[in-house]
């Protein structure tokens, strides 16, 4: 499962609210939450969101962390949260963490085999002359290090898988 | 090749742009500085540019369009509506550089120009006016009796006003005359003219108008009403053709005061004489605007015709077409005007880019007037009207269904729309009833209305966020998501 927190910046009013989305992986399908099951479909090279009987016309614009949308003529404009990592977690199993965007790493703490406690350190990623520390989602074991001190990462990047322990 | 010069911009230049082509005529444009590469520059044949942004600077210019009716040799100058459209200097410059204006004369222009004048000429022409009366050197007691005859509540308004702006609700003898101060104050400083009058209050007001079509062969017609109720600030958001309201006995009653009204200042080309109309379908007339009105394109969907292509030919000298004579309506017509606005934040025009564009396809039962594309800045220099849709059906329920799945197929990205909040109108249940008034928008609370569906969309717009957030950002290697069976 992947977390992406946004907020609103349109409509007016909104402002306060926050919109998390947990995407998760299930038999070969992509699902949003069970209560929003949907799928995206193209007609007519229209992007269409479909959820049940319900049809509706997508239009999207992503410019840089904003994502103006205009959803059956609903418009909104959000501003996803910064976030230096994406963790792609599957609910039993255990997960990966790609970096988000072009960094540097600065320090390496897990290795494979190595068995890590929630909130333990893993990595220190350097971009943009920041610095931050990537901790462990969950406990777990390592099951690979992608990552090593003083490599580029591109965006998208797998950097560790890690098997969830009990 | 006749030449014809476009005072306007937007919108409406492209609109009439396409009756002038239909007519083989040559198209003359002007584009301020930031309109010069605007959608409407496209369907003009050659354009001349006004130097400056703002309207004073530039489309409000009189020696500026004087220069390009000249440079251009143009033969014909239609207005549009707003700007010049209803002044008599335009039509004055047209007269002295030899060019026809397209539009009425210049006594029509003139006394329809202001509400006391017109209002007057009506009355005596016999054209139902709101029973009320002019301040001019009057007693506070001859005031308060005069109001008294005429009934409570009344509505105190500056003669120069417009726009909801210089007016005043009074509901009893008490706050009469502290109203009537106040806003002779407001009218010296808007207006600069402190002329007052009092006039009784319609309570439910709808605002009906009828399209009328005159020509120099002496015809003089009325193409039926238009409900034009449905306001935010004082301005049209929605029009339909016809109204619900009104049966074929009204209509004809409607029409005749109409014909008469133009009759009284020989109008010529098109005109749109406004009413406001009571609960008891009794009606009054309000105003007669002297141009094309933003709304016709109702008029034209319903009755078949096209009014910009008839002014050009009636300007020209010929008589209104046989086919517009013998026009009948069919169906119902329902406009919606997309603004660059935040609906939620009391309607406040959006300046901005648009990053992207998607407009419904047309088709017979769906007219476009656009005047922007992708990649336009919407500045703070001009109405921020971005463009029209106009749906047709058999029937009015139809109109509506139409309308309200083109607004789902409209995606203006990048700056703010009243899109959204249209839907909420055409969804209200009143609304479909077809109960509305002037007071539509507060009565029912659409705003209110608004936020909460909104609100209630957080569902799917998880969904729709969280599917592109995957289809844009997928690596079929990496990412570990299956997206087969979804193309995105």
């Amino acid at each position: 499962m992947l977390k992406t927190r946004y907020s609103f910046l349109k409509p007016a009013g909104f402002e306060d609210l926050e919109l998390t989305v947990h995407i998760c992986r299930q038999s070969g399908q992509v699902r949003i939450e069970e209560d929003v099951a949907a799928l995206l479909n193209q007609e007519e090279h229209q992007k269409v969101l479909i959820q049940g009987n319900r049809k509706s016309p997508l239009h999207a614009v992503f410019q840089a962390n904003r994502l103006y949308l205009s959803l059956a003529g609903d418009h909104f404009v959000l501003e996803e949260k910064p976030s230096w990592i994406d963790l792609m977690e599957d609910e039993e199993h255990g997960g990966e963490i790609h970096a988000r965007m072009p960094s540097k790493v600065l320090q390496v703490h897990a290795s494979k085999d190595q068995r890590v406690k929630a909130g333990e350190l893993l990595f220190i990623l350097e971009s943009m002359k920041m610095e931050t520390r990537i901790e462990a989602p969950f406990d777990a074991v390592v099951l690979e290090v992608l990552a090593e001190e003083g490599q580029m990462l591109a965006a998208d990047q797998l950097m560790i898988r890690l098997e969830k322990t009990e | 090749m006749q030449r014809i010069l476009i005072a306007n911009r937007g919108e409406i230049a492209l609109r009439i742009a396409k009756s002038a082509k239909k007519l083989g005529m040559w198209v003359i444009g002007m584009a301020s500085e930031p309109d010069q590469n605007a959608l409407f520059t496209e369907s003009c044949d050659e354009i001349h540019l006004l130097k400056g942004e703002t309207p004073s600077e530039t489309y409000l210019n009189l020696e500026a369009i004087e220069e390009i009716i000249h440079r251009s040799r143009a033969q014909f100058l239609h207005p549009g509506y707003g700007f010049l459209s209803e002044r008599t200097s335009l039509r004055d410059t047209c007269v002295k550089a030899g060019v026809q204006f397209i539009g009425p004369d210049f006594q029509a222009l003139e006394m329809m120009g202001d509400k006391i004048t017109s209002k007057r000429l009506m009355e005596e022409g016999g054209v139902p006016t709101i029973p009320g009366f002019f301040l001019d050197g009057m007693q506070d007691s001859e005031i308060l009796s005069q109001a008294e005859a005429i009934g409570y509540p009344l509505m105190v308004k500056a003669a120069a006003g417009g726009g909801g702006k210089g007016m005043r609700r009074v509901n009893q003898p008490g706050e009469l005359m502290d109203s009537i101060a106040s806003c002779r104050r407001e009218a010296r400083s808007s207006f600069g003219d402190d002329r007052i009058f009092v006039e009784k209050f319609i309570v439910n007001p709808r605002h009906i108008e009828v399209q009328i079509l005159g020509d120099t062969h002496g015809n003089l017609i009325a193409l039926g009403e238009r409900e034009c109720s449905i306001q935010r600030r004082n301005q049209k958001i929605l029009e339909e053709c016809p109204s619900s309201f009104v049966d074929q006995a009204v209509r004809e009653k409607l029409c005749e005061a109409a014909v008469l009204a133009g009759k009284l200042v020989d109008y010529v080309s098109a005109g749109t004489v406004e009413f406001v109309m009571g609960e008891d379908h009794s009606f009054y007339f309000l105003e007669m605007n002297t141009r094309l009105q933003v709304e016709h394109p109702v008029t034209e969907m319903v009755y078949g015709v096209d009014l910009v292509e008839e002014q050009i030919q009636i300007a020209k000298g010929y008589p209104i077409s046989h086919e517009v004579l013998e026009a009948k309506p069919m169906g119902h017509a329902i406009e919606v005007r997309i603004y660059a606005e935040e609906p939620l934040e009391n309607f406040m025009p959006s300046a901005g880019r648009i990053l992207s564009l998607n407009l419904p396809q047309e088709d017979r039962s769906l007219r476009l007037d656009n005047g922007v594309k992708a990649q336009d800045e919407i500045t703070i220099f001009y109405d921020p009207m971005l463009l029209k849709l106009i749906a047709w059906g058999r029937t009015r329920e139809v109109a509506v269904s139409r309308m309200l799945r083109a607004l789902e197929d409209v995606a203006v990205l990048g700056i703010e729309t009243n899109t959204s909040f249209l839907k909420d109108v055409l969804s209200d249940e009143a609304f479909q009833k077809g109960d509305i008034s002037t007071a539509f928008l507060e009565d029912r609370d659409i705003l209110a209305r608004h936020r909460h569906r909104l609100m209630k969309e957080q569902p799917a717009l998880k969904a729709a966020v969280g599917l592109l957030w995957v289809s844009q950002r997928r690596r079929p290697d990496q990412s570990g998501f299956d997206v087969k069976g979804l193309s995105c």
